[in-house]
């Protein structure tokens, strides 16, 4: 074989590599290094725009403390992304995130650490058509609940998310209820996240029992916290998909689920409070 | 365990173990269908490997005849990149040109260990490095203009992960 045949070309680099290839490298990296990776050059910004961010991952952190620029909205407006949720955190002032939540028509919203009542006074703005809130609410001064007026509604209102340590916490969450107990179909309560009290949250559920089409229910107990969970249990007896973490199932309930439960498909237990070893992942 | 004749594209014959060609799932479902006899003189053609990496992926393929398969199940796979073997480090530690052909060739093979351990070396000479140098690492132009270039900045810095 001749010396000119024989050279085999060696110099293959990463852009020669087809998108399947590049998306098996960028999986190893996290979303903040492949925002980063974004920028490297436009065959890079769209492989990782498609393969990692699409829409339903995607969300818009409304920026902090100053006011949002028109220019910096119209720019998000004009982008050919698509986000999904606006994530809020205490630091944000509100009249951002509105601005942010109405010009991009965005339906579900995140937020961190706020109050109850800076929730509240976001989602009023937040049009009828909110569709998800997934909230982180702070330890407060229980005075401090906000202000839920009967008059709003969020027709739209499907699915609540909330991070629960304290009393009022439960007084919002109640009084969302109470206005969308037709819409709301799924309910994802964790308790005691940052709570640093043993409190007693010996509470009135029934305004659960008045949520019609609540199908899917997610508890998740952090804390030693005394729940009444047999009176949250039988409010929410028509449940189709239930998730337990840390709850306190009594005995006669936890030996009849399926009798209890009527309508259950999916049921998932873990590190039930009275039963130990018991770990139950049930489809029907 | 009888032997198999696998062909690189520039026409070398490599006289291979059958177990060590096996590690390869292409040469294994060729195989399978075209239902090559034992001491049959059969050659296999891979013409999208040459030899200088075919003996590279038969090396690796050499030590780690005997690992277990990997199973196929991307979702529960662990996102680190720093359990690769110190054998594996050794061996990729080629030139740039030579790993990303090797990535190609595991890809053509279905080699998933080899695939795996490469897109991840690639991974860790990313990892932490700015656009520029990435860039400049990998001779990548920079085809933004200015504005765009302001643009993805600007929305990168309104987004986070769901």
């Amino acid at each position: 074989m001749s010396e000119g045949s024989k050279r085999i070309r060696m110099d293959t680099n990463f852009q020669d590599l087809p998108v399947e290839m590049m998306l098996r490298i960028f999986f190893y990296h996290s979303f903040i290094e492949l925002k980063t990776f974004s920028e490297v050059c436009k065959h890079w910004r769209d492989v990782i725009e498609d393969g990692f961010m699409l829409s339903d991952k995607l969300i818009l952190k409304c920026k902090c403390d100053q006011i949002v620029k028109d220019s910096d909205l119209q720019g998000l407006k004009d982008s050919s992304r698509k986000y999904g949720k606006l994530l809020v955190t205490c630091a944000c002032q509100t009249e951002n995130a509105v601005r942010v939540l109405t010009t991009l028509g965005i339906k579900e919203i995140r937020t961190k650490f706020m109050h109850t009542k800076d929730v509240y006074e976001l989602i009023k703005y937040a049009m009828s058509d909110l569709v998800s809130l997934d909230s982180k609410l702070v330890p407060e001064d229980p005075e401090d609940d906000g202000d839920l007026n009967a008059n709003e509604l969020f027709p739209n209102l499907k699915s609540i998310k909330l991070t629960i340590s304290q009393k009022c916490h439960l007084d919002f969450l109640k009084k969302l209820f109470v206005l969308n107990s037709k819409t709301i179909q799924e309910l994802d309560l964790s308790f005691g996240d940052h709570s640093t009290e043993n409190e007693t949250l010996d509470y009135d559920w029934s305004f659960l029992g008045e949520a019609t089409n609540l199908k899917i229910i997610k508890f998740d107990v952090n804390m030693e916290c005394t729940l009444n969970t047999e009176n949250i249990l039988e409010q929410i007896k028509s449940v189709e998909e239930l998730q337990l973490s840390g709850f306190k199932i009594p005995e006669k309930i936890l030996l009849n689920m399926n009798d209890f439960f009527p309508n259950l498909t999916k049921l998932r237990l873990s590190s039930i409070q009275n039963c130990h070893q018991l770990k139950i992942d049930l489809r029907r | 365990m009888p032997n198999i004749k696998l062909q690189s594209s520039d026409g070398e014959i490599f006289d291979t173990s059958l177990d060590i060609a096996l590690c390869s799932l292409t040469i294994k479902t060729m195989i399978d269908d075209c239902g090559i006899d034992e001491g049959e003189d059969t050659v296999v053609p891979l013409p999208n490997v040459n030899s200088t990496i075919l003996r590279k992926v038969l090396t690796w393929a050499q030590y780690h005849k005997d690992d277990p398969q990997p199973t196929e199940d991307d979702d529960s796979k662990e996102k680190r990149t720093d359990d690769i073997s110190s054998w594996d480090a050794d061996f990729l530690k080629v030139d740039q040109g030579t790993l990303f052909e090797l990535i190609l060739a595991a890809n053509y093979l279905d080699i998933k260990g080899l695939l795996d351990v490469t897109c991840k070396t690639v991974a860790n000479m990313i990892k932490g490095k700015t656009p520029e140098e990435i860039r400049k690492t990998f001779n990548i132009k920079n085809d933004f203009t200015p504005a765009e270039e302001e643009q993805v900045r600007k929305e990168n810095e309104w987004c986070e992960e769901k």
